[in-house]
């Protein structure tokens, strides 16, 4: 059978699947049966099916998510996400859209600890919106900061995702860790003007509430009491890291335990509401890894057909001058991240992409970073998205899957916006390495 | 020799494409040379036979091409034998060969490997890859003891071999071989062969290669048997006779990449330490005894003429 | 029967739960053992991976059950009732279909991979069969939630014979 045609009928199918209420993850399963039994040499290719089912949840990379959702658990359930929210909201004071600003910095302090967006997702999802909301914000402002800058955890060292796209591009891993750095940053800012911005305008979508005045002593005191802690513990396991006792994945593990010993050291932590959490950890991890299934396996059939590589080369070899090749590949690379996985999307199109780009003289490092960027946007493009349905999981019926696409349209266009800051000036990528 | 051609072209059958896939990417400059090897095969069978490579990990996760291979999933496979050496313990014997792979097919290892593929339903129809292992370290060593209890990232294949010189093996995910270095999690790495190392990063930590290699490669090109089957004798033999020819080409190939490797790495401050010429005998001895007495467990029938097979000529 | 199954159901959730703490402890006895102990575990990330896909096939049934997984609920919500009935049917049939085809052939390839006695190219070497079972065991689980989800929607009587009259 001709590629294209399985292809309309992978869409065509997903689509129904999907229309009449097929769980996602059942949904893939159904279509890549169908794709391996018709690509995969029939019934040997279900067979196989079962075990690459296996394989693509068996990966030790995916370890940080059932443990940050397990983190995210154990703080929500115990209030203790609570407590350390009150008190860093007693120091802000009255600047507009301040929980969403906390938003923005407490996924850019975790982006230190995680190489995963996923798991920043189902941690800052589950602490952060049910507090937000209760406090009257909007989706916009509460589901949509967290998905922008829980995808920081891609562009700030350590990175996972980072750290793959370096290898399969062939260049130098250490250079490339420090180039993400200013682009990184960057985006967090951009986030933080947005947001001041239009809650300065809209006050509404992030009503400002009454903050009793409180007194400098007790400032002090909450900050001891419940920042402190948390500080400690993630200051503790950046230590562990840098001293070379345990890997950042392994990290995710200590992280999750000291949180466990943090709630019981408050008296907050029953044998019941570990319980739920282990529960509610088990629910989230997979529904998760579920769809990653199938995901990773409907890119599989993808590149079976070999359509990705037939759409790069086509754009590629457009005779028109390089900068628009390259303005053109990043569309083209933004829409195969609106269904596709980036580690997928990358071990399809870097072969190609490489040499095309050593070929025109851009720089490797430079293209390679723009290239992160652009695939972090694919956890959070419509309607595929690794980090929506990780957001959805965390929240279950609290919203739609439509709510979560209109929240994090306006940060989808503010990581448009950077990734076009990063190809009008390379120097914001090149800077930090040129020192070593 | 014309009419010969001619006249297999007649009673010989339809022109067949044959799906590949490797365990290393298609773009891996590692696997440069296979390119050659397709277009080879695609020569000589003057069109019958076409390949068309779909790709690595993206297509078949690496670790399920094998069993992929035998379920027709795919036709060819670029594997290595650590993919299947428990089904046929005897394939083992390609990485302990001290031969280069002419010296294979005259000595009679090459057929000795087509029997024992055979059983499990694939074709061995050659080598791809040269290049033997090393050891890469944090911190430069003079004697061999020092590597006693040092953590080394390392791979189930060298398992054996780390124990028996006393290197804890451990496992370390790619995506963390880059911090682990770094911070000092591991105080090294094996590698097959010279090149990768840098273009991973990982001499930014590991600067010391101890220049001592031990084995040879593993790499295979595999067809599935009933594939393999459908190809008419004459063209099976043309495609054996330009893997030959191929393996020549691709050694040379890797030879002069491995130059040009090692001198990028000096240049780029990385040492390579020798042992004292007892120490560097000893180390080679140990890691090929410790394989050979493996086998000896596995498969003991086999042990005694393998060993003789892989033997270099002592003359 | 029902109540059988969904016994077996919690059980494998409660299976995926002990393997989440199973998981940290492994971990935890990892880091001290590289760098106190020095036993050389080198079977620890094996290990999680394995536990990594046990948790997510425990799950995936037992989730089910719970109506855990997300859907795309934009289309089906604006139906009428009836249609809305219809889709809850043909939607939980596919699931069943397809869920119920997976584990037919998950078990034959389990029972293969144990007549050739394949072991995992690894430090362990597992026997495939073993780890792969989880698989169709966990689809099996989801295939009979998938069948009391359509019989559910069937015996909807209400709103059966308010549609029909
Ligand atoms: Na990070
Ligand atoms: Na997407």
């Amino acid at each position: 059978m001709e590629w294209y045609i399985v292809l309309t009928l992978i869409f065509l199918g997903l689509a129904f699947l999907f229309g009449i209420g097929v769980p996602v993850a059942f949904a893939f399963l159904a279509v890549n049966t169908v794709a391996v039994f018709l690509l995969w040499n029939g019934t040997s290719g279900i067979e196989l099916l079962t075990m690459d089912l296996f394989q693509s949840v068996s990966l030790f990379s995916l370890l940080p998510i059932p443990m940050f959702i397990l983190m995210g658990e154990i703080m929500f359930r115990t209030g203790i996400g609570a407590y350390v929210f009150e008190a860093l909201g007693k120091w802000l004071g009255a600047l507009p859209g301040r929980l969403s600003l906390l938003a923005v910095g407490s996924g850019t302090l975790f982006s230190a600890l995680s190489g995963s967006s996923v798991a920043s997702t189902a941690l800052l999802g589950s602490l952060l919106v049910p507090e937000m909301e209760k406090k009257g914000y909007s989706h916009n402002m509460s589901i949509g900061p967290i998905l922008g800058s829980a995808g920081l955890a891609t562009m700030i060292p350590p990175t996972a995702l980072g750290v793959i796209l370096a290898s399969l591009a062939g260049i130098p891993v250490g250079h490339f860790l420090v180039a993400i750095v200013i682009p990184g940053l960057l985006l967090a800012s951009i986030f933080v003007v947005y947001v001041t911005i239009r809650c300065a305008l809209q006050p509404e979508l992030a009503p400002s509430y009454h903050v009793e005045k409180v007194s400098m002593a007790e400032r002090i005191k909450d900050t001891v009491k419940y920042i402190l802690p948390i500080g400690l513990i993630v200051a503790a396991i950046v230590s562990l890291i840098m001293l070379g006792i345990a890997t950042p994945t392994e990290s995710a593990v200590l992280g999750a335990v000291a949180v466990v010993l943090l709630a019981a050291f408050y008296k907050r932590l029953s044998y019941r509401l570990l319980y739920e959490s282990l529960q509610g950890t088990l629910k989230t991890t997979a529904m998760i890894l579920m769809i990653m299934t199938g995901a990773s396996i409907f890119s599989q059939v993808l590149s079976f057909t070999g359509i990705t590589e037939n759409l790069i080369l086509y754009f590629s070899e457009l005779s028109i001058p390089p900068i628009l090749v390259l303005i053109l590949l990043q569309m083209v690379l933004i829409v195969l991240g609106c269904f596709l996985e980036p580690v997928s999307i990358m071990m399809m199109t870097l072969p190609l992409l490489m040499p095309i780009i050593g070929a025109v003289g851009f720089d490797k490092i430079w293209f390679s970073v723009i290239l992160l960027l652009n695939m972090q946007l694919a956890t959070i493009t419509p309607p595929f998205g690794m980090d929506l349905f990780a957001m959805k999981g965390v929240l279950a019926d609290k919203v739609s899957m439509g709510q979560i696409y209109r929240a994090v349209i306006p940060f989808i266009l503010l990581n448009v916006v950077c990734l076009v800051l990063l190809i009008m000036f390379p120097q914001l990528v090149l800077w930090l390495p040129s020192f070593m | 020799q014309k009419t010969v051609t001619r006249a297999s072209d007649e009673h010989s059958q339809e022109p067949v494409t044959f799906t590949a896939v490797s365990f290393l990417p298609k773009n891996d400059p590692l696997t440069i040379t296979l390119n050659e090897w397709i277009e080879e095969v695609e020569k000589v069978t003057e069109g019958r036979v076409k390949i068309d490579w779909k790709g690595g990990a993206n297509i078949i996760p690496v670790n399920l091409q094998f069993e992929a291979l035998r379920s027709e999933i795919v036709d060819v496979l670029f594997t290595y034998t650590g993919q299947y050496h428990s089904q046929a313990p005897a394939v083992s014997a390609l990485p302990l060969s001290q031969l280069s792979p002419w010296e294979e097919r005259e000595n009679g290892l090459y057929e000795e490997m087509v029997k024992e593929h055979k059983s499990l339903g694939v074709h061995y129809i050659g080598r791809w890859l040269s290049g033997s292992p090393r050891i890469w370290l944090n911190e430069p060593i003079e004697e061999l003891a020092e590597l006693d209890g040092m953590q080394i990232r390392s791979a189930p294949n060298y398992r054996r071999f780390f124990n028996e010189i006393g290197i804890t093996s451990v496992m370390v995910a790619p995506t963390e071989v880059y911090t682990s270095l770094q911070t000092g999690v591991v105080n090294g790495f094996v590698y097959g062969g010279l090149v990768g190392p840098k273009r991973n990063g990982w001499t930014d930590a590991s600067k010391y290669v101890l220049d001592h290699p031990f084995w040879n490669q593993n790499c295979t090109i595999l067809m599935n048997d009933d594939k393999w089957n459908e190809i008419s004798p004459e063209d099976q033999e043309s495609i054996i006779e330009a893997t030959a020819a191929y393996e020549e080409n691709m050694v040379k190939h890797y030879l002069e990449e491995d130059e040009a490797e090692k001198e990028e790495l000096t240049e780029a401050g990385v040492e390579f330490i020798q042992l004292s010429p007892q120490e560097a005998e000893t180390f080679i001895d140990r890691a090929y005894e410790v394989e050979w007495g493996y086998l000896e467990d596995q498969v003991p029938d086999k042990v005694k003429r393998l060993r003789e097979l892989t033997a270099k000529n002592k003359n | 029967m029902r109540k059988a199954v969904d016994r077996v159901t919690d059980a494998f959730g409660i299976v995926g739960i002990f393997l989440i703490i199973a998981l940290c402890v492994l971990v935890l006895l990892e880091i001290i053992n590289r760098n106190m102990i020095h036993l050389g575990m080198d079977w620890t990330i094996e290990m999680t991976e394995y536990m990594l896909a046990f948790i997510t096939f425990c799950g995936a049934g037992w989730l089910l059950k719970a109506d855990g997984h997300i859907k795309f609920d934009m289309i089906t919500e604006r139906l009428p009732q009836r249609y809305k009935r219809a889709a809850r049917i043909l939607s939980s049939s596919i699931g069943f279909l397809i869920t119920s085809l997976l584990t037919v052939f998950g078990f034959y390839k389990v029972i293969n991979l144990l007549a050739r006695g394949i072991v995992t190219e690894t430090v362990l070497e597992l026997p495939q069969a073993l780890l792969i079972a989880i698989v169709p065991l966990g689809l099996l689980i989801a295939s009979l939630q998938f069948l009391f989800r359509i019989i559910d929607a069937v015996n909807e009587v209400p709103l059966q014979k308010e549609e029909s009259a």
